[in-house]
């Protein structure tokens, strides 16, 4: 079937200069326009270099590393589009722009770069403010917000561009579950309208918003499906690192679909100090 | 006086006679205009910080210029030390001044109506943030040392031998942070081609327009004269 837009790489590499191994390695995958794709894997197994690579900063920025394979884009566009595309940043603090005083200034700031006409920053504004719940900080410094309400603000500055293609490094981090659910429920609204491509070590939100799952280790690529998928191949994998509820509902056939993380984590406690207390039983 | 509500055209003039004056006026001039902003000083909102400043920096180096530049230059009998800690203050108090009295905020405004290319404002800008940056990754890897048990109130050579060693990765760290708030800015637009539009505006008033060019003028005139 053919898509607009898709994204598409082959055996896509690349190597940081005086790095002597490669930041990611042979990466293959496909994705359609308007699909979530998550970049999931341990620390350090090249998921921030891959999000870097797909949005064109590492193209452009670091072009002195040695990177080899196809990424098929749009070659009318440049490397990196604002208008079309956004990207919030693993640290929230570096996306406010310093030149701002209160945080509706702040979601502005972006679309009059982008010349949009003041009555439809103002709308933009509206909404964003709205949707994140900004309602109570809307003339609050940038500066003088929490860790959670600038990432808040920081989703909202690149949402009210509207864009066609979202970048998300580890968005969850500095959120409290409520505020993973507001990011859920806002990712899933704008599902088939924007492309996500999401890094995040978290797979209970991984697996709620993704159609599509890159799992790395060391940088190699160790699968490419669907969440569901995932969860089934994982223990094929070999994969130590990958969280414990997987594994929960791997050893729980038949309750893949039903079972919530919490309720794997307790029963795969309530096994574990199980085998625990039989062990130090045998010991005595 | 709470605040000195000049638009930055006239700012960025300030200084450009600060420069003239500390280059090219005499002892008598500068001490002048040393003592109309030590005047002003006194009145704006944030003099207990900007005091703070000269109490830690503005006033040691001063003594430093005075003492140092009289005994080097003492056999020319001419001054030296007065002439060179005079030119730091009439750099340094405008400085201070303008630092204090405005804040990234409203300069930003008053660049982008002055119609400079953004890029050139937001620079400009970006290297405020990189010092600011390397501020506070200085007062940080000085908060892990002290929590690390080292003593950093136990005297100023061994902070000096401490922080010394780091001063190149932290200012590599601010410059790396620094690229990366650059990313972002690519990423909200800012080098994009679309002319820009602007929600609030902060326009240069006749009296900014005169203020500007009279400043200017001066400037020129200290070159000449």
């Amino acid at each position: 079937m053919a898509h607009q837009h898709s994204l598409f790489l082959e055996n896509f590499s690349y190597v940081y200069p005086f790095a002597d191994r490669a930041a990611f390695n042979n990466i293959s995958f496909e994705l359609n326009t308007g699909e979530t794709l998550g970049i999931v894997g341990p620390s350090a197994s090249g998921k921030t270099s891959l999000l870097y690579a797909i949005a064109g900063i590492l193209q452009k920025h670091f072009p002195a590393g040695s990177m080899s394979g196809t990424i098929l884009r749009d070659a009318t566009k440049p490397l990196i589009a604002p208008a079309e595309t956004g990207f919030v940043f693993q640290d929230q603090y570096m996306q406010l722009s310093g030149v701002t005083e209160t945080v509706e200034a702040e979601i502005a700031f972006s679309l009059e770069q982008l010349g949009m006409s003041p009555r439809l920053i103002r709308e933009r504004i509206a909404e964003q403010v709205l949707q994140f719940h900004l309602e109570h900080l809307a003339l609050r410094h940038p500066r003088t917000l929490s860790g959670g309400e600038t990432r808040m603000l920081a989703f909202a500055c690149e949402l009210a561009k509207h864009p066609h293609c979202l970048f998300l490094d580890q968005p969850a981090d500095s959120l409290h579950a409520e505020g993973v659910q507001l990011l859920v429920s806002v990712l899933k609204a704008r599902k088939h309208s924007t492309t996500v491509i999401v890094t995040d070590h978290r797979l209970e939100m991984i697996s709620t918003i993704c159609d599509k799952v890159l799992f790395l280790l060391d940088g190699n690529q160790k699968f490419f499906g669907t969440p569901a998928g995932l969860l089934t191949s994982a223990l094929d994998l070999h994969v130590l690192d990958i969280p414990l509820w997987i594994d929960a509902q791997q050893k729980l056939v038949g309750h893949v679909e039903t079972l919530s993380y919490r309720e794997a984590l307790r029963i795969l406690q309530s096994r574990r100090d199980l085998r625990q207390w039989h062990s130090s039983n045998a010991e005595k | 006086m709470n605040k000195i509500n000049f638009h930055p055209s006239v700012l960025i003039a300030l200084l450009i006679f600060t420069f003239s004056v500390a280059l090219f006026a005499g002892i008598f001039f500068q001490s002048v205009f040393v003592a109309f902003f030590l005047f002003v000083s006194l009145f704006i909102k944030k003099r207990k910080a900007f005091w703070k400043k000269m109490a830690r920096f503005g006033v040691p180096l001063t003594a430093v210029l005075l003492i140092v530049n009289d005994l080097v230059f003492s056999a020319m009998g001419n001054a030296q030390g007065i002439h060179y800690a005079l030119r730091f203050l009439v750099l340094l108090l405008p400085l201070l001044t303008i630092v204090h009295t405005t804040t990234p905020a409203e300069f930003a405004m008053g660049l982008r109506s002055l119609r400079l290319p953004p890029r050139f404002n937001h620079i400009f800008l970006l290297s405020f943030e990189a010092f600011d940056s390397f501020r506070t990754i200085t007062r940080n890897v000085s908060t892990a040392q002290q929590l690390r048990g080292f003593r950093a109130r136990r005297n100023i050579f061994s902070r000096a031998k401490n922080l010394f060693p780091l001063l190149l990765p932290v200012a590599y760290s601010a410059l790396s942070m620094s690229l990366e708030r650059g990313i972002a800015f690519e990423f909200k637009g800012v080098d994009s081609p679309f002319p820009k539009t602007y929600v609030a505006e902060w326009k240069p008033t006749a009296f900014d327009i005169f203020t500007t060019a009279t400043l200017i003028v001066a400037s020129f005139l200290l070159l000449v004269l």
